[in-house]
């Protein structure tokens, strides 16, 4: 075997003549048994407030995540204000407590750490990750960022100026105007419809008095979590929850209620011309399902099936077969009120309408037969691979509790996770797919300059609504500018 | 041919100004180089369930074929294109079927090829590997298909997105003799004029095992290792005759250089100075890594907190001490806040970049850089991934795998004085290129 692997090499090459019986030929080696991953036990405890604590002891490196969570997102943006929790996320590091905007940045870069603070669906949050030895002084400071930020005017405009200079730069992008497009098609007015970050309308509106009132009305201790990882015992992280935020009173006024989400309605396909657009992006999607579904499980296989990996079939048309993309993947979203699937990818201008059509036949296909098992095991193997690659870090862990734990899903998921994704039979992917994924009930945008694919549009989308850049207005639910030309 | 192990019994540490002094576990690792030349590297780690594995080939976008530009990146996107063994998107099979990850890269001076699988598949991506090393061969079918993609990947890096052309132009202007000049991802042209029969020079001039690197991290028994890598890769043939050197030396500049171009995606106007720095082996490397970090690493970062924040003239602010294997090139890239002209911002950046090389920091400063670059390396470890391209890295570009770990403890004692004097030398006037990249529509107004 050996010697006809180094004959083969000289002959690399050279040898198209030369070929070897079929069936000697080198294959790879077999597999060695399989090792067990080894998941530490999270431990938790809830403070007398009712701020849920999480704690995962990892001894080794002398590291530390500690993971703040409001249990409230950019859902939450009151109306006409999108983007409001991401611009409260922002400025919770733009002076808190005693401090300044650059005292806060100077603190906690002097320990070496970083405060990240977002807004996400569902949940907005302030990580805090540092040397463990450092670990009580960032606390501080995360305590100062979540439970009392100074919103001073100053710091409200300075931001709404860069949040505005960013957008500029962000919508010339053909794939974040597709995103932002979609997402009002799919959902309507709200509660997902806008884009986190907000657009340049409503980001100019956004007054000062409504963060204080967002942040007044959701970081309250009885709508946060906080999940610690790293170098530190369970007892320490409770002592430190204590510490930090055990003195932390709920208001005395009830949580609002969340508003439901009111998807949008009927498929269409809108094309947003893009005169100088390099390359067009192609999003196909539609609303799905919640995160505590009875089929979220289904649903998660039958995305990693289309569009979770390289090997995914939608790559596999797209990239591999036809050489027509640099890459294609589908998401899903699935949140508390609401959820949606998403395939994407970007493309030389003059295939846009083809690209679409393979999305949708693709969805089509998921629905027609069940997965053959030789496909289905190989990309659920992509899906709990990356889990458990995720999970090696603590900012991995910090994610996939704090994630549980905001969408209030039992903790021994973390566990669980690899033999629940692995117990998905095939029919129950068929069956999602064909319930959730028609890809005659997909949205379709295109973002990319028109011109260069009008005729196929017209012969495979004679639907489609363009709509020319300058006339965009993701505010409005038809996307167009109110005055401009149909 | 016998393994080395390089012992590090003393523990790392780092003082935090005023705090208790925070400690690192060496990696300990072993090396051997095998007959063929192959450079074999090992850090077991039983922490993990997974190991990573990292192929490093000597070549980089610097040695594309002359006409080829893009062509190293091209040839990165062949080598998962089959063998004669092996169907096309084997490593997936490999990889991502298996719960497993595989994915390359290719840099100036490098291109690197890297997988993550559970442990017990580590045989078969050895296997894998040297197939590949030794007996690539692609048809031309794939070979077309392969290609389009990789048109679409300059597409979407470089077309679509604002300011891709403004970033590869400022590599083409900052450089006039050296290689360098020529971006990674090449130019439609001149990728459409790459045939097979280069493919299969490029493969036999340079995917030789002496001029590559493997590195193993994570869950496996080093004499089963060394077993396996006997197998598999010592068979492949040393060629003969040395791996040919991009031998071009880029002259020192003379004075300052100021051009400027319009582009159609450009929202906000943009400003990119550049200078020429030093190797990435130049013993004032770390001392410019804690530079970049002071200058625009963080929140509080010089550039950060005046060109940002205090005076908002910029939407946003970046510097790159980039060190490659021949020199560095250090680039400021500024976006401008709406509004604001373009003299102006340019003139606030040049003070702040005159003002650091003139007088050296406070040590605070220089302090918070070395914690925050210390916390990175930290990061790095949590993952086999980390460790194995930190070992390779230290290996393979910086000529020392030791410096994985030494280097932790020579950034700790980077000082005020170091820094200063690595970049006094180099933010010069004559040695200074400033750029412009202007939306269109400033063609016809006055700036």
């Amino acid at each position: 075997m050996k010697a006809h692997f180094i004959l083969l090499v000289l002959l690399a090459w050279g040898a198209s003549v030369l070929r070897a019986a079929e069936g000697q030929l080198p294959t790879p080696p077999a597999p060695a048994e399989p090792r067990e991953m080894k998941l530490p036990q999270p431990a938790e405890k809830t403070l007398a407030n009712g701020l849920r604590v999480v704690v995962v002891e990892r001894p080794g490196l002398p590291l530390l995540s500690a993971e703040f969570a409001i249990k409230s997102g950019g859902e939450v943006d009151p109306p006409e204000a999108a983007g409001a929790m991401s611009m409260l996320s922002t400025l919770l590091m733009r002076g808190a407590g005693q401090r300044s905007a650059r005292q806060l940045a100077e603190a906690i870069e002097a320990l070496g750490g970083a405060i990240d603070t977002g807004a996400g669906w569902d949940a907005t949050s302030a990580r805090l990750t540092i040397m463990s030895p450092h670990a009580a002084a960032g606390l501080q400071l995360l305590k100062d960022a979540v439970r009392r930020p100074t919103l001073a005017s100053a710091e409200v405009e300075r931001l709404r100026a860069e949040t505005l200079d960013e957008l500029r730069v962000t919508m010339e992008e053909p794939g974040t105007l597709a995103r932002a497009a979609l997402a009002r098609l799919i959902f309507g007015e709200e509660p997902y419809g806008h884009p986190l970050q907000g657009t340049p309308k409503s980001v100019a509106r956004i007054t000062r008095a409504q963060l204080v009132k967002l942040h007044a009305t959701y970081f309250r201790p009885d709508n946060a979590v906080l999940v610690f990882a790293g170098k530190l015992t369970a007892a320490q992280g409770f002592a430190w929850a204590e510490q930090f935020f055990g003195d932390w009173q709920n208001p005395v006024t009830p949580l609002p209620p969340g508003r439901p989400a009111a998807p949008g309605g009927k498929p269409r396909t809108v094309i947003i011309d893009m005169p100088t657009a390099g390359q067009a992006a192609v999003l196909v999607g539609r609303a799905a399902i919640t995160r505590k579904a009875p089929d979220y499980l289904p649903g998660l296989v039958a995305n990693t099936v289309l569009g979770g990996g390289y090997s995914a079939r939608l790559n596999a048309e797209i990239r591999v077969k036809r050489g027509l993309t640099y890459g294609a993947r589908s998401e899903l979203g699935a949140w508390r009120r609401g959820g949606c699937f998403v395939a994407a990818a970007q493309t030389r201008n003059s295939a846009g309408p083809e690209v679409a059509t393979l999305m949708r036949a693709e969805l089509d296909r998921l629905g027609a037969q069940p997965v053959p098992a030789d496909e289905l095991n190989p990309r659920t193997s992509t899906l709990t691979g990356a889990y458990g690659r995720a999970l090696e870090t603590n900012n991995g862990f910090v994610s996939e509790l704090a994630h549980r734990a905001v969408q209030e899903l039992p903790l021994s998921t973390l566990q669980a996770f690899p033999a629940d994704v692995r117990a998905v039979k095939p029919e129950a992917v068929q069956t999602f797919a064909r319930e959730h994924l028609r890809g005659a009930d997909t949205c379709v945008v295109i973002a990319g300059k028109a011109e260069d694919f009008r005729a196929s549009l017209e012969r495979t989308f004679q639907d489609a609504v363009v709509i020319p850049q300058k006339d965009l207005d993701l505010e409005a639910l038809d996307l167009r500018a109110p005055g401009s030309n149909r | 041919m016998r393994p080395f192990l390089f012992f590090s019994f003393l523990a790392l540490t780092a003082m935090v100004h005023g705090a208790e002094p925070v400690s690192v576990p060496p990696l300990a690792f072993t090396h051997r180089t095998l007959a063929n030349g192959l450079d074999v590297y090992a850090a077991p780690d039983h922490t993990t369930p997974n190991v990573a594995i990292h192929v490093w080939y000597h070549v980089g976008s610097k040695d594309d074929p002359a006409g080829r530009s893009g062509f190293a990146h091209l040839f990165e996107h062949i080598m998962f294109k089959g063998t004669r063994h092996t169907k096309p998107e084997t490593m997936d099979r490999l990889t991502e079927d298996v719960g497993g990850i595989n994915n390359a890269f290719t840099a100036d001076d490098v291109t690197v090829y890297h997988e993550i699988v559970p442990a017990h598949h580590l045989e078969r991506l050895l296997w894998a590997e040297a197939d590949r090393m030794a007996a690539l061969k692609v048809d031309a079918h794939n070979f077309q298909s392969e290609r389009e993609v990789v048109k679409e990947e300059y597409l979407q890096s470089v077309e679509a997105e604002p300011y891709g052309r403004f970033g590869e132009d400022i590599i083409k202007k900052s450089f006039v003799v050296h290689p360098y000049q020529r971006p990674t991802i090449g130019t439609i042209a001149e990728l459409n004029a790459a045939t097979l029969e280069d493919v299969r020079a490029f493969h036999n001039t340079y995917y030789r095992s002496d001029n590559a690197t493997l590195v193993v991290v994570g869950d496996f028994q080093p004499a089963q290792l060394d077993a396996w890598v006997d197998k598999y890769f010592a068979p492949i043939p040393r060629p003969a005759g040395p791996v040919p050197r991009v031998t071009a030396r880029e002259p020192a500049r003379t004075r300052e250089q100021r051009c400027r171009e319009f582009y159609p995606n450009v929202p906000l106007p943009a400003v990119a100075v550049t200078y020429l720095g030093p190797a990435a082996r130049s013993a004032d490397a770390l001392a410019l890594e804690v530079a970049q970090e002071m200058l625009a690493g963080g929140n509080s970062s010089r550039l950060y907190q005046r060109l940002v924040y205090e005076k908002q003239l910029a939407q946003s602010v970046e510097f790159q001490a980039d060190l490659r294997e021949d020199m560095g090139l250090l680039v400021f890239r500024v976006v401008l806040a709406h509004g604001r002209s373009v003299a102006q911002v340019e003139r606030a950046l040049l003070a702040e970049i005159r003002r650091f090389a003139a007088r050296p920091a406070g040590e605070a400063e220089v302090a918070k850089a070395r914690n925050r670059l210390l916390t990175d390396r930290l990061h790095e470890r949590e993952t086999c991934q980390g460790k194995a391209a930190a070992l390779a890295q230290a290996a393979v570009v910086l000529g020392d795998p030791r410096r994985v770990d030494t280097d932790l403890t020579r950034l700790q004692s980077v000082t005020a004085a170091d820094v200063q004097r690595a970049v006094r030398t180099i933010f010069t006037e004559q040695n200074r290129l400033v750029f412009e990249g202007l939306p269109e529509t400033m063609k016809e107004t006055k700036r």
